[in-house]
């Protein structure tokens, strides 16, 4: 099992354009990523297409990764989510990673800046155990499985706008757990 | 969440609601343009982007992908052989476009070079056989068609070839051998289409060729010619499975 400080080391190698660090990240990550992905759209072979498409993206952005402060698995889950998402919702994009949004010459934070460390970033879990059951599941669910208003509001039986209002509390709640 | 800048709860929210990707198209678009001056909020969009992240490294179950999937992965960004047949023909394309650049620049030399050694071989058509002025595959009546086939980068196989107005072929080994074991195979390439088999060679240094009348139609001028290296008895699928041992372009006489 690759650590953190093993993957920060790939990371800066295959931004090195180094193939055989690329060839280990793959054995540490891809059941990660191939889960996320499966979680996401249930489909297997839509969930093979992503992980090839996440896997390139990582390949072509890797000199991107630093800027964002995220930890590896971090930066490799949320391609592998919105990525996933994206094939998921077939409108188009409704994902994008904040970098491509800032482009290159962004006021972004700096690279020691970590955006959360990631023992703290853990603590997610712990505070979505304080939200009642059924809407910590819907946050999950708004993540993990691409949830729209329309179908958790028709999952739990409540209209439009409460589902909103649900999802804002409920994050509201998480942020404030997340603050203490 | 985090108290390095200063931001409000509602736009806490917002920023969550971005990274979940819930909010509509318009609010979006305005939320976007925000990030771009405000740095506290990219912060803030990160800080939730790592809590997502992290509750899904945690709570999803690894799924081991597929073998396939990587060689895919690597033939896709390295353009490496994947195990298979597709793998080693995408590989004699890239040589095909690199060595034709090649075999241009080169063909003048080879015409001046081997003008004399094939005189010899040129035999008179055959005027009965074909339609007044062309010959049986549309080249003016009496073209020959050569070219020096050069080695590649590791390989020491040199041939002459000439295509006679009858369409016959005569293919001079001029310099290297063939491998024990091994076959090589000579390949049409016109255009950018499939590389089509015109046989395999002999052991002898001079093989004759009579290709089938409509792969005879197929030759002209500017069209490659090139040997792979193939298992004994040629390639089993159609399509060259082996490395591109030489390489040329045909030339009008």
């Amino acid at each position: 099992m690759a650590t953190p400080q093993d993957l920060e080391n790939i990371m800066a190698r295959i931004k090195l354009r180094d193939r055989a660090a690329f060839s280990e990240l793959y054995s540490a990550t891809s059941a990660k990523l191939f889960g996320v992905a499966l979680r996401v759209l249930k489909d297997r072979a839509a969930a093979e297409d992503v992980l090839q498409e996440v896997f390139v993206k990582i390949w072509n952005k890797a000199d991107r990764y630093a800027v964002t402060g995220h930890s590896p698995m971090t930066w490799l889950i949320t391609i592998a989510r919105n990525t996933a998402i994206d094939r998921l919702r077939a409108s188009g994009p409704a994902t994008e990673d904040v970098d491509e949004v800032l482009g290159l010459a962004a006021a972004g934070p700096t690279p020691e800046q970590a955006a959360v460390a990631a023992g703290e970033a853990r603590r997610i879990v712990e505070c979505l155990g304080e939200l009642e059951a059924d809407r910590a599941e819907a946050v999950r669910g708004f993540y993990l499985e691409g949830y729209s208003y329309q179908e958790v509001a028709e999952r739990y039986d409540v209209p439009l706008n409460t589902m909103k209002t649900w999802l804002r509390r409920s994050l509201m709640s998480l942020r404030e757990c997340l603050a203490s | 969440m985090t108290d390095r800048y200063d931001i409000s709860p509602e736009m806490g929210v917002l920023a969550a609601e971005y990274v979940l990707g819930t909010m509509s198209a318009e609010t979006r678009a305005a939320f976007k343009a925000r990030l771009v001056n405000e740095p506290a909020l990219v912060e803030e969009v990160r800080a939730w982007e790592a809590y997502f992240a992290t509750m899904a490294e945690l709570e999803v179950e690894e799924v081991t992908p597929p073998a396939r999937i990587q060689r895919a992965l690597e033939a896709q960004l390295f353009g490496e052989p994947a195990g298979a047949v597709e793998a080693a023909t995408q590989s004699i394309w890239e040589k095909v476009s690199f060595w034709r650049g090649v075999s241009l620049a080169s063909s003048a030399v080879a015409v001046v070079a081997l003008g004399v050694a094939v005189l010899p071989y040129i035999q008179p058509p055959d005027p009965g056989a074909m339609p007044e002025g062309l010959d049986a595959t549309g080249i003016p009546d009496g073209t020959i068609l050569m070219t020096h086939l050069i080695p590649t980068e590791n390989s020491t196989l040199g041939l002459a070839v000439t295509r006679e107005p009858s369409g016959q072929l005569q293919v001079r080994r001029v310099a290297g051998d063939m491998s024990d074991g091994r076959a090589q195979e000579l390949w049409l390439i016109v255009g950018d289409g499939a590389p089509v088999s015109l046989g395999l060679l002999g052991e002898d240094p001079l093989t004759t060729i009579d290709p089938d009348p409509q792969v005879a139609r197929l030759f002209e001028a500017g069209a490659v010619l090139a040997i792979s290296d193939e298992p004994a008895g040629g390639s089993p699928t159609g399509a060259p499975t082996g490395e591109v041992l030489a390489l040329g372009t045909l030339v009008a006489l």
